[in-house]
């Protein structure tokens, strides 16, 4: 018999613990991730409302741990969460955790001042030019890789940095229309014919610990069943892009 | 490491299905899912079929194992057969078999009621006293339950022939074929009032095994993706089967 998987543990202490940083919710802005809804007071956003569905199928209730997103793959490795539920696979990552299937998509961008010189991308990538990215963030890699030439750091809110006058392009994804609404002074970078200039395009997968193959398997046919149900369909795209910019 | 059935399988030279035979498609409408070719006399249907092009590949021949379709899971699991060629996915049964990653046919769940019925909403149906028959051990036990919480749900091996025979209102079933509604023209598929199919779930079979052997697995996996890649999927799992059916959208 295989070693003891997590998938019974959960089912046998009937909780299923998933990692959050509750936000201010889409309304003011943020990517609706995991927030508190203000009508209900309840937990909702993509990662929640996918975490209910898998608790509910479980046969477990969910309990949200709030931890600062970059604690989120320490808080899974010291087993504090059971998963990540929409974390982006990269290999880098899948050194410490295992992915399973694609879950949530995301387009990673490059944001500058309404009134920013900057009208090419290649603009970016300068000696001296400074880029803001989300701490913890998958993306660094991505800015590295665009953007040799430039001075990269991260930062807790890297558009504000920008608004600030403090660095000259920020990278970052899940955009939404509210924010750039409350944020007239910026922009997102778009080539000559007005297209948006996409650095990368990125999926948010569930991840866990390394060496637990029954979960990861259990995972994936959730997965492929809510993908048929058309549940991933709705939440994890018509849902989330109803609030995108890009 | 643990001894995978995959090299079992091989030795043996045989790999072993569960089915549960029904008439051929021919003969009352079923669904094409395993039946005796009446010209052959061997076995036929979607899964007899899908296993012995897997069979072929792992060297061996193909054993069928005739038996009740609620048997089908604790044989998996009681090592009396190796592999379920044709469950549906759904997260209560992945707790206690593993799915390959590829899907195989389509089912649509859909209802059939009486054809002199005038209902075109499905919440008509969800009342205290109404019954909703559905096939013994299947999963749209569950589905029922979620549409339907007011009404009584009750199982049979014929459920369809309960709507037949007013014993029931509806039936929630799946794989309906062409040739099931013209030899039943007494029922009909739900359909709202502009005339669309109602459709309460899409889902997928997918081969199952015991959970525990990911060489095995993964073995299915690389030959799902091969067998896709041929088109052998596509022509038995979407041209061939939707060929029989009724219940397109």
């Amino acid at each position: 018999m295989p070693e003891k998987s997590l998938l019974q543990e959960i089912r046998g202490r009937k909780v299923l613990r998933i990692a959050v940083a509750f936000s201010p919710p889409p309304e003011e802005g943020h990517p609706p991730e995991f927030y508190i809804d203000q009508k209900s007071g309840e937990p909702s956003g993509v990662v929640c409302e996918m975490g209910k569905v898998m608790a509910r199928d479980l046969g477990a209730k969910p309990e949200w741990v709030d931890i600062p997103w970059p604690e989120h793959m320490q808080a899974l490795l010291s087993s504090k969460v059971d998963l990540l539920l929409s974390y982006t696979n990269t290999p880098q990552r899948a050194f410490k955790v295992e992915f399973a299937d694609r879950l949530l998509p995301s387009q990673v961008v490059i944001m500058v001042t309404r009134d920013s010189a900057i009208q090419e991308k290649e603009e970016v990538n300068q000696p001296g030019k400074r880029i803001g990215i989300w701490h913890g963030s998958s993306i660094t890699r991505i800015a590295e890789t665009h953007f040799p030439l430039a001075t990269i750091s991260e930062y807790a809110d890297p558009p504000g940095e920008l608004e600030g006058g403090r660095i000259d392009a920020c990278v970052v994804d899940a955009v939404t229309r509210v924010f750039m609404e409350k944020h007239p002074g910026l922009r997102l970078l778009r080539d000559k014919n007005g297209k948006l200039v996409v650095l990368a395009r990125e999926y948010g997968h569930p991840a866990i610990r390394p060496g637990d193959q029954r979960f990861l398997n259990w995972i994936n046919n959730w997965l492929q069943y809510h993908k048929a149900q058309s549940t991933i369909g709705y939440w994890c795209h018509t849902w989330w892009q109803s609030w995108m910019a890009e | 490491m643990q001894r995978s059935l995959l090299d079992e399988i091989r030795e043996r030279g045989v790999l072993r299905i569960p089915v549960e035979f029904n008439p051929p498609p021919e003969v009352n409408g079923f669904p094409p899912e395993f039946y005796i070719d009446p010209k052959t006399g061997e076995p036929s249907g979607l899964a007899p079929i899908i296993s012995g092009i897997m069979a072929k590949d792992l060297g061996v021949r193909l054993e069928c194992v005739d038996m009740p379709w609620p048997e089908h899971i604790p044989t998996l699991l009681a090592g009396k057969v190796d592999i379920l060629p044709k469950h549906v996915n759904t997260p209560e049964r992945a707790l206690t078999v593993e799915f390959s990653n590829g899907r195989l046919m389509a089912y649509r769940v859909t209802a059939l009621i009486p054809a002199d019925s005038t209902i075109t909403d499905p919440k008509a149906l969800n009342e205290k006293g109404k019954v909703i028959a559905v096939w013994h051990g299947s999963s749209i036990r569950e589905i029922i339950k979620r549409e339907f919480p007011l009404a009584t749900m009750k199982e049979f091996q014929n459920p369809s022939r309960e709507v037949d025979k007013g014993r029931a209102d509806a039936c929630l079933t799946d794989s309906i074929t062409k040739i099931f509604v013209e030899k039943h023209p007494g029922l009909k598929l739900l359909r709202d009032d502009v005339g669309k199919l109602v459709v309460f779930s899409h889902e997928y079979a997918q081969i199952a095994i015991k959970p525990g052997d990911q060489r095995f697995l993964n073995w299915i996996n690389n030959w799902y993706q091969y067998h896709q890649a041929q088109g052998t999927i596509t022509d038995w799992c979407e041209t061939w089967w939707e060929s029989f059916m009724a219940d397109k959208e």
